[in-house]
């Protein structure tokens, strides 16, 4: 039901934004009230090409979400003056359709299922590493900007075939286990961006929560091993703390 | 104070009891003394009759053996002897005139009733009639009968002493109501008190309680009545209370220990990042490393969290049917790569039909990865881990069995304890968190953790979840 709904207004945002392109800037708003939160985050998307407008209550995030054709959201629920979740459907109400992601120190099924319902796109929960926000608004500003499923990724020198499911780096085909498969496939979808060791257990292996021994460092490790070893040009990287990206320069 | 003391007397339970009783005990005496009252002067009434008949069946015996004149004479006797101030005869014609009369001056005039004359004549039976005059102190009880043919007698007895009986039963009556009134308070309220003792006990030791002595019990005495009863099982909740609030501060000492070290840690290595000399790759090294920590500790928060809302109840959780078998294969897959690192065998057995089961995704991937991470982390290498699943049909059992360090008996009741790492392990990672949340888990679906386990041999951990519903 909550899919139902967020697939047809992300057709009904596609025109919007289509009208758009000429200007190149993404604009975002942060509706968030902890000064310290917002400004890191403000600081972090505006340093990711990202121009942001930061609001601490939940009125103005309205005012501003009416008046300010944004291409995305980013909404904190406990805020002053007016709740997170209200302001959000006030704005679903009045048909504006940018994705919404949620921020929530509540992490409990329930809550993420309300925001869902109500109109939010997407459920974080504080503390959340800004990576994994980064990744998010990515994710959500590609699905809504351009719906094709592409038959095959590719970086660099490495190809990745979705239909036939074989990977290639240069003419050499590499052989991989339906994990590392997943595992590289999210890694090239994210081309260029950090992710996460918790977002690779919530989206390649379905896990939403970090089982302690690092798993992630291990896979990461043997698929090091088939698509950069033998390599002059590594592709996977390390960012320490923080997690892996997959890119061409090192 | 003294106003409030008063209210609380008043509502108090025991002088309730002890007015009601009183009450009650008073009004039913005095109801059974008032019964008594009436049915004493009905008998005394009857007893006075009974005398007069018999007088009248003398007179009339007299009158027909030895004649009118003789009646007169024996009436007059009679009348002095016993005074005639309490007694009274006199002879009426049918027509109800006074033929012949003993002195009546004390008794003023007293008329002789025309229908009673006719009514004894007409049934032939005596009538008796009570007489009220006003100028008397005392009613008169009379009586009237055919002693000869057209010859009634009337006889009229003062009922002076009658009433004097009465009169002092009455008074004693009243007299007794006051000190029964008491007798029964004083009764009432000892009965009260001992009855309620035990509730004044137990309300005794639970304000000690409330303020803050926990180890307090009410003596329980061996009745088996309602307040032993009340006692018991308020010792009960008590001994719960305590037990919770133990396990409770066990809990925060071991929070506060596990918070404060990464805590200590995390501030020792911004402080001595910005005291030294730096260069950007210490920095990097201090973020580095302060990440890793606070990644650490939202894990163990919300493993906690995570903890508290599986034991708040199965009907907090999502229920799927999910595939046992598949979440198994799938969470050997996850670990297949590490323990290739330390070289250990994972070998998985699980049956080829699907394994069905009514439960949480999430919940049940968290328990399987709790043991499969526990039993490869505390395997040495070159070991192995054994994971089996059965389906019984009624239950399901998952069975995971390591050739580990093993469990001493003597930590074996601990190892579900929240934050509970074996010596051996403290140093190492985790949260000593993943054992209780799979516990707590598989209880929250009804079922159980089996442990059998040998040093330096092995351990085998076998979970059991019965199946409710079969899809």
């Amino acid at each position: 039901m909550v899919y139902g709904s967020q697939h047809a207004f992300m057709i009904a945002y596609q025109n919007e934004t289509l009208t758009r392109e000429e200007d190149d800037i993404v604009r975002l708003l942060l509706v968030e009230d902890d000064a310290k939160i917002a400004l890191f985050v403000k600081r972090g998307l505006k340093e990711a090409g990202f121009a942001v407008d930061h609001v601490d209550n939940g009125e103005d995030g309205l005012h501003f979400a009416l008046t300010v054709p944004y291409d995305l959201a980013i909404v904190d629920i406990m805020l002053p003056k007016l709740d997170g979740l209200s302001m959000i459907e006030e704005i679903r109400r009045r048909e504006i359709s940018f994705p919404v992601i949620i921020l929530s120190a509540k992490r409990s099924v329930d809550d993420r299922v309300k925001g869902l319902m109500i109109g939010g796109d997407d459920y974080l929960t504080k503390p959340f590493s800004f990576s994994e926000l980064l990744a998010r608004v990515h994710a959500l500003i590609r699905r809504a900007s351009k719906l094709s499923n592409p038959s095959s990724l590719v970086v660099a020198d490495l190809t990745m075939n979705l239909q036939t499911r074989k990977v290639k780096r240069g003419e050499e085909e590499i052989d991989l286990q339906p994990l590392e498969f997943s595992l590289l496939e999210y890694l090239m979808r994210n081309t260029g961006q950090v992710v996460s060791k918790t977002m690779i257990m919530e989206h390649v292996w379905d896990y939403n929560f970090n089982p302690g021994t690092n798993v992630v460092e291990s896979k990461i490790c043997y698929l090091r091993d088939k698509i950069d070893k033998t390599f002059e040009r590594k592709l996977i990287h390390t960012i320490r703390g923080v997690g892996y990206v997959l890119k061409e320069d090192a | 104070m003294y106003l409030r003391k008063m209210h609380s007397l008043k509502d108090s339970l025991s002088v309730r009891l002890t007015f009601w009783y009183a009450l009650i005990f008073a009004v039913s005496s005095l109801l059974i003394l008032v019964i008594f009252y009436h049915r004493v002067a009905y008998i005394a009434m009857e007893g006075m009759d009974q005398e007069l008949a018999e007088e009248l069946i003398e007179f009339t015996d007299m009158y027909i053996d030895v004649g009118y004149d003789h009646v007169i004479r024996e009436m007059n006797r009679e009348a002095a002897s016993e005074d005639t101030d309490k007694i009274f005869f006199r002879l009426i014609s049918n027509s109800g005139k006074v033929l012949a009369t003993t002195p009546m001056e004390s008794w003023g005039h007293i008329k002789v009733s025309p229908d009673f004359v006719r009514m004894t004549i007409t049934e032939n039976t005596p009538v008796f009639d009570t007489i009220d005059l006003a100028h008397r102190e005392h009613q008169i009880r009379s009586i009237y009968g055919q002693i000869g043919p057209s010859l009634i007698m009337q006889i009229g007895l003062s009922l002076e002493e009658n009433e004097e009986y009465l009169h002092i039963f009455k008074n004693l009556v009243f007299m007794l109501l006051l000190p029964l009134f008491i007798v029964a308070a004083l009764i009432g309220w000892f009965m009260a008190k001992k009855a309620l003792s035990g509730v004044d006990e137990v309300t005794h030791i639970a304000s000690e309680i409330s303020r803050g002595a926990y180890e307090k019990r009410v003596m329980v005495k061996k009745h088996s009545n309602e307040i032993d009863l009340l006692a018991n099982t308020f010792n009960e909740m008590v001994d719960r209370l305590q037990r919770i609030i133990q396990e409770m501060q066990e809990i925060n000492d071991n929070i506060a220990h596990d918070l404060r070290s990464p805590l200590t840690r995390i501030r020792g290595a911004a402080e001595l990042t910005l005291m030294s000399t730096t260069s950007p790759a210490d920095f990097e090294e201090m973020a580095v490393s302060i990440i890793e920590e606070c990644d650490n500790l939202i894990n163990m928060i919300n493993t906690m969290l995570d903890i508290a809302e599986t034991e708040a109840g199965v009907e907090k959780l999502t229920l799927d049917t999910i595939d046992m078998s598949k979440l198994i294969l799938d969470a050997c897959d996850l670990y297949r790569s590490i323990a290739r690192e330390k070289h250990i065998t994972l070998q998985v057995q699980v049956p080829k039909e699907k394994v069905h089961f009514l439960g949480d995704k999430a919940k049940m991937q968290r328990l399987i990865a709790n043991f499969l991470d526990n039993a490869i982390k505390y395997t040495p290498d070159q070991g192995s881990v054994h994971v089996t699943l059965e389906d019984t049909g009624g239950t399901i059992i998952i069975r995971f069995a390591d050739t580990g360090m093993g469990i001493p008996v003597s930590e074996m009741p601990r190892i579900f304890d929240r934050f509970y790492r074996g010596d051996a392990s403290r140093s190492s990672a985790g949260t000593g968190l993943g054992l209780s949340l799979a516990k707590v888990i598989a209880e929250a679906f009804g079922g159980s953790i089996h442990v059998e386990s040998a040093l330096d041999k092995g351990s085998v951990f076998t979970v059991t979840l019965p199946r409710k519903t079969t899809p």
